[in-house]
């Protein structure tokens, strides 16, 4: 199944302007949203980008130790946690 | 001519990008960071995050979210002490700290914290070995000021780091009078903690300051409220900065210090203490021509801050200053200077003495003034 848009979130937006940086850095195009209040009840930003690069992502978030709650996508009605 | 000869309690003026940066603020980022992540809201949040990582560059702080933004330095002391120390914990200071050091750690004190406070010499120079000797089992954290904001006396803190480092104990440093005029590398120096205000030689506006809290460290917060995070949690989020970064932020303060810390590594930081070094060496030699003056702390730019603090035998020195300002227009700071155990030191309790703190905007024009004027009053 082909993920056309995911979301990061993360915990806190310290680490949502981290991950935005890193994630331009290795040219992934990253657009930060209002997080979703499914996701979370925080006021915290989500990052947007190509869901192609989902694992690239991933990887990214663990190798500086970012507090990622989880890579999304969009559903019908609400959001897949595929991360 | 109007002269500013204190710096060391507020630099004065600032660069001009520290203005422009915070007019910036105030009217194009006037959202809250951290709150709502709308398109404003994260223009503002990327201007303190960016701050946060010119910190860090700074200071060789290895990540950025360690450090907390503070309305000046001694919030951010009061954070570090009250964060960190329990009762049972034993605290090394000395005695040329601010109050900023010395009140906190008083109040502990009647929560059963014990101190020891190592004597400095009349210079106000901190004997390395007696720290060494009064390192005990229950030593919790040693806590010291960088340099003096009486003398400018600079402190070891390299040695005092390692020793730390070594003992397994936090360190403390408060860089009130050194954070944009000395070199400080947090991870070289093993400084588990620093402090400092943003409106001093950093050249940020007054309201800012900040703390690093090493990773490892583990703080009781000070303030606790809304972070933006863990919204539906009554607790404090663990995860840092949020932890101790609760409340609206001084965005446009921290715009400004971003950027007064951009001028310096523009103006190299070496750059900035070899001027700096000039005004003191013209200050000093003008004053040993006038008699009867008695100049405190070291004499070597080497060891010593842009601070100066002596007294005119005979003269009260609130008269000095209140003649220095109303006839010649030069501003000093007359007294103890928060720092009456300093004073204690250096043999000039309770009257305290006259101050004179220089910034890079200092001339040697405005220290030629200032001797002929004191010339007039002195003699």
């Amino acid at each position: 199944m082909t993920i056309s848009k995911a979301i990061a979130a993360f915990n806190s937006n310290h680490d949502t302007l981290q991950a935005e940086s890193f994630f331009k850095k290795s040219q992934i195009s990253v657009r930060p949203i209002i997080k979703p209040r499914k996701i979370g009840s925080n006021c915290a930003l989500a990052l947007e980008f190509p869901g192609a690069h989902s694992q690239k992502v991933l990887e990214i978030c663990k190798a500086n130790r970012l507090s990622l709650v989880g890579i999304f996508q969009k559903k019908k009605e609400g959001w897949d946690k595929v991360m | 001519m109007v002269v500013y000869f204190d710096n060391a309690a507020t630099s004065y003026p600032k660069p001009s990008s520290v203005y422009d940066a915070i007019n910036f603020t105030l009217k194009h980022a006037g959202a809250n960071p951290g709150r709502a992540e709308n398109t404003f809201s994260h223009f503002a949040s990327k201007i303190v995050f960016d701050a946060r990582e010119t910190i860090a560059k700074f200071f060789n702080i290895p990540d950025s979210k360690n450090i907390i933004f503070t309305s000046n330095g001694t919030e951010a002391l009061n954070l570090a002490l009250k964060g960190i120390l329990k009762p049972g914990d034993h605290v090394i200071t000395s005695s040329m700290e601010h109050n900023a050091i010395v009140r906190p750690l008083n109040s502990l004190k009647k929560n059963g914290i014990k101190e020891t406070i190592i004597q400095c010499d009349k210079l106000g120079k901190l004997n390395f070995n007696i720290v060494k000797k009064e390192i005990k089992k229950n030593t919790s954290l040693i806590v010291m000021t960088h340099a003096s904001n009486v003398t400018g006396t600079i402190f070891p803190i390299d040695e005092v780091g390692e020793l730390a480092s070594k003992n397994g104990i936090p360190f403390l440093v408060d860089a009130a009078q050194t954070a944009g005029s000395v070199p400080i590398d947090v991870t070289k120096s093993k400084i588990s903690l620093l402090a400092s205000p943003g409106h001093k030689g950093l050249f940020g506006p007054q309201g800012t300051g900040f703390l690093y809290i090493d990773d490892d460290l583990d703080l009781k917060p000070l303030i606790e409220g809304g972070t933006g995070s863990n919204s539906e949690l009554s607790e404090q989020p663990e995860f840092m900065p949020d932890r101790h970064q609760s409340g609206t932020l001084n965005t446009p303060g921290i715009a400004g210090l971003k950027a007064g810390i951009e001028f310096i590594f523009k103006e190299s930081i070496l750059g900035i203490k070899k001027k700096e070094d000039l005004l003191v060496e013209a200050f000093l030699n003008g004053l040993k021509e006038i008699r009867n003056v008695h100049i405190y702390g070291p004499l070597l730019t080497k060891d010593k801050t842009a601070v100066v603090s002596f007294n005119v035998e005979g003269k009260d020195p609130g008269q000095i200053a209140n003649d220095l300002d109303h006839k010649f227009h030069i501003m000093v700071r007359v007294g103890l200077h928060c720092s009456p155990n300093a004073h204690k030191t250096i043999g000039t309790f309770p009257e305290g003495a006259i101050r004179v703190s220089f910034s890079i905007f200092n001339t040697l024009q405005e220290i030629n003034y200032f001797i002929d004027s004191l010339k007039k009053i002195a003699t």
